[in-house]
């Protein structure tokens, strides 16, 4: 026992090190790195009166940089991906606010699935994909903030559990990289033959996010490119999503519910308003009765926030139905051209409620602290 | 509250801090305390059952010990008996046999109302009874003195690390070491250490992923190809293997580290040679325990080959049903009770001197064990069913749907080697050195390698979902 334990140590010690030098180089899992980022920004001193927040449909659906062109509001782009709920955007938010001044309205936009997603959930979204936890995202992205976090929804939420065994996984390297090493030794040939693609492409989009870093704060990457079109993955997402829906109906997790009356007494509390637009969908779903059935329930469910909390407003009423010019490589993501036109529909709204809301402006309450 | 679960890991830090630094009479009340925080964690009602049912055995024993004459003595093992298989009875078979009378009145042409309540099933009731009725017995056949201590006795009816499910332990192992000061040393501690380890390994890694191979078979509807099936009831033997031996070794870790040592359960059960040989390497607690509590007392071997036929078929029979109140569990109990009876005919008729000689030495073992390793599984089939139509749907399958279909069987395939492959290997060595822990004799230098690797397949492949231990249900 005098050498076994030494070299259990040591054999850990060089494992991770090891994997906490090499595997951010060929991760399978690059979107970390945008979330990362986007955390960074919000560190930032950025003095925004209208933050954009929301999954990837809001990050590559709104031009910030346009949007505050049109509106005189100045705009940044805090959207993050999928797994991101409405913990991480009040974690952000807070973490905005030790830097900056209250914003006046946050802009707030998610695809439809987003909402199913639980605290839990280690199932494939969309369906074939790589396995999603918001738990392991949320905690490597807020760290101890996020488990402060979870611990109260748990106080809040007694039947639940919520899997605080992760809390010693993001301590450990290969704890993060878990699903690549994973992949390593169940895949290996698939997992090697990829890595050298994958390295030049951390490689580029390092290079993305960082070159370019005074236009990050207006798009979902540093700069205003956006991958080229490519429809055959809109009908494969179309396709999934499709099934997916039909196989569902519509709701919203315990934790979401949870982080969204979380969020809404935040800002509520801090007098900041909260514009809800509807994310952007391929048109094509619009013929599908099954489809429509499912999204109303999602328009319902966003009409009674409004309803309910007097801070809260709907800036579209129905779907952004994008044409297939419009489509990037998912349902509910637009390319540059789509981008512009559903930015400047979501402009002319807003420019709408700022001049209804004009005669309101002096008084106290609604007056944004802003300078 | 899991062993593999961080709410225990918390739990067990806490009570080993303090743990240390007691005296021995301040040990021992501490245990109590945790074992009865650690039960009434799983339901504070039930805790009432079992203080009541410690209380009610410790007043019947010390009045049994009271006793000179052994009529008396009778009437109070038999009050003690009573009580505690009445307790089981009503928490545990009560809806069983009512709902079996119910279905079969209805045979009948009579309907008889369903029971107006649900009865709770406490966790662990099986084990826990056989433990007191084992210190009664004990007590009145004068193998063990009665305790005086009542904190002592409940220690001894509650040990948290063995109360859900075993080692079923009994009063002339367990008590002497409740009594008595218990040194830790750094070698019990490194025993301990390495104990829990291994058995977490063989929960997590090995019986949490195998259990979704099984139940690709088990709970989903067929019909299933034939070696579909035989890859399940393979994943399925193994698994509970794995489950109930890693559970045994995490508790005996436990134990360790608490300074006590409790008894082995397994000993490479699927390298035995036939049944009685399977029975003394599997759930080794229960099997002496039904021997020296239930076939003795029925007359074991000492009144002729029928007689011992039937004690050996009754004793299999209950013990099936002590698993569980479901008929396949009976069923399970009674084809082992079968194998027990013609392993018996077999070696009494002199069959085996007439067949073994013709093959030598090591291939006739290889031969037993692989023949009683299929047999066994054929046991867990039983076992694992939902229903004794499943049993007969997946016998169907295994039988006369023998064809393969790739597809269907390459990931079952798969999944049982990356999981139980390198248990599988460890398992053969371990035979030819007559030891279940033999990567303890690897050289030091290849052991710290071959703990990163276990260490590396626990937390990387090892399931997280906080699955309960199988035998919890019984």
């Amino acid at each position: 026992m005098k050498k076994t334990l030494p070299i259990f140590l040591t054999t850990l010690f060089l494992v991770e090190s090891a994997v906490a030098l090499w595997m951010p180089r060929i991760t399978t899992q690059r979107d970390f790195a945008i979330l990362n980022a986007k955390r960074e920004l919000a560190h930032q001193s950025l003095d925004a009166r209208l933050i954009i927040m929301g999954d990837s449909a809001a990050g590559l659906g709104v031009d910030a940089k346009l949007l505050e062109e049109k509106t005189g509001l100045k705009t940044v782009n805090l959207a993050l991906l999928a797994p991101c709920n409405k913990a991480a955007h009040l974690l952000l938010l807070k973490d905005y606010l030790r830097q900056n001044p209250k914003p006046q309205a946050i802009l707030l936009m998610h695809a439809f699935d987003i909402w199913w997603r639980d605290l839990r959930m280690t199932e494939p979204w969309p369906p074939g994909a790589g396995q999603t936890d918001q738990t392991d995202i949320l905690a490597r992205l807020f760290g101890w903030d996020f488990w402060k976090i979870a611990a109260a929804y748990q106080c809040r939420n007694q039947q639940t559990h919520v899997p605080f065994y992760r809390f010693f996984h993001t301590l450990l390297p290969s704890q993060n990289y878990s699903e690549d090493l994973r992949q390593m030794i169940s895949k290996p040939v698939d997992f090697w033959s990829q890595a050298s693609k994958r390295r030049r492409q951390h490689e580029y989009a390092w290079q993305h996010m960082t070159k370019d870093q005074g236009n990050y704060r207006y798009y979902l990457y540093a700069g205003s490119q956006v991958p080229v079109q490519d429809m055959p993955s809109v009908r494969r997402d179309a396709k999934d999503d499709w099934v997916w829906m039909r196989s569902h109906t519509f709701t919203v997790s315990a934790f979401n519910k949870d982080s969204l009356d979380q969020f809404l007494r935040f800002t509520a509390k801090e007098g900041i308003e909260v514009w809800i637009a509807f994310p952007p969908l391929w048109n094509g779903f619009r013929s599908r009765p099954k489809a429509t059935v499912f999204l109303k329930s999602h328009n319902f469910f966003l009409n009674e926030l409004a309803e309910n909390h007097p801070h809260v407003h709907l800036l579209t009423e129905d779907f952004y139905w994008a044409k297939n010019a419009e489509m990037l490589n998912s349902v509910e993501h637009l390319n540059l051209e789509g981008q512009r036109r559903f930015t400047a529909e979501l402009a002319q709204t807003i420019n709408l409620r700022i001049a209804k809301a004009q005669p309101a402006v002096n008084s106290p309450r609604q007056q944004p602290r802003h300078p | 509250m899991l062993f593999n679960s961080f709410a225990f890991l918390g739990f067990f830090g806490v009570i080993y801090a303090l743990y240390r630094f007691l005296p021995h009479r301040g040990q021992n009340l501490w245990l109590v305390c945790a074992s009865l925080f650690f039960y009434g964690a799983w339901d504070q009602r039930l805790l009432l059952l079992l203080i009541a049912s410690c209380a009610l055995n410790f007043i019947c024993v010390r009045e049994m010990a009271a006793r000179t004459q052994p009529e008396e003595k009778k009437i109070y093992l038999r009050i003690s008996l009573f009580l505690n298989l009445g307790i089981l009875f009503l928490f545990k078979y009560f809806h069983f046999f009512f709902d079996s009378l119910q279905s079969l009145l209805r045979v009948f042409g009579w309907d008889i109302p369903n029971a107006p309540f649900q009865i709770l099933l406490p966790i662990g009731i099986s084990f826990y009874t056989f433990q007191k009725i084992s210190y009664a017995v004990d007590v009145y056949r004068g193998l063990y003195p009665p305790v005086r201590s009542f904190s002592d006795f409940v220690l001894y009816s509650t040990f948290f690390p063995q109360l859900i499910a075993g080692p079923i332990e009994r009063p002339a192992h367990l008590m002497p070491q409740i009594l008595r000061p218990r040194p830790i040393h750094l070698e019990g501690f490194q025993e301990g250490c390495l104990l829990f380890f291994w058995g977490l390994y063989e929960k997590v890694f090995i019986a949490d992923n195998l259990a979704p191979v099984v139940a690709r078979v088990f709970d989903q509807p067929g019909p299933h190809t034939g070696p579909a099936v035989l890859l399940a009831i393979y994943a399925y033997a193994f698994q509970i293997l794995c489950d109930f031996d890693g559970y045994s070794n995490m508790a005996r870790g436990l134990g360790k580290l608490l300074g006590f040592d409790l008894m082995a359960n397994f000993n490479l059960p699927y390298f035995a040679l036939g049944p009685c040989d399977f029975w003394r390497r599997w759930h080794i607690s229960l099997s002496t325990w039904l021997r020296d509590y239930l076939y003795i007392p029925l007359g074991g071997n000492r009144e002729g080959t029928w007689f011992t036929l039937r004690n050996l078929f009754l004793t299999m029979l209950l013990g099936g049903l002590w698993h569980g109140a479901r008929w396949n569990f009976v069923l399970w109990g009674f084809y082992h009770g079968v194998l027990l009876m013609l392993a018996h005919f077999y070696h009494s008729t002199q069959a085996a001197e007439r067949i073994e000689p013709l093959i030598s030495g090591k291939a006739r073992n290889c031969l037993r064990i692989f023949i009683f390793f299929h047999l066994t599984c054929l046991g867990w089939l039983f076992f694992r069913a939902s229903s004794l139509s499943q049993c007969w749907e997946l016998l169907n399958s295994l039988f006369a749907n023998f064809h393969f279909q790739i597809a269907e069987i390459r990931p079952m395939l798969a999944a049982l080697v990356r999981y139980a492959g390198l248990f599988i290997v460890l398992q053969c060595w371990g035979y030819t050195r007559h030891d279940p822990f033999v990567f303890r004799r690897l050289p030091e230098a290849f052991r710290g390698l071959f703990y990163a690797v276990l260490f590396y397949s626990l937390i990387l492949c090892g399931t997280q979902n906080n699955a309960a231990f199988i035998y919890f249900q019984f």
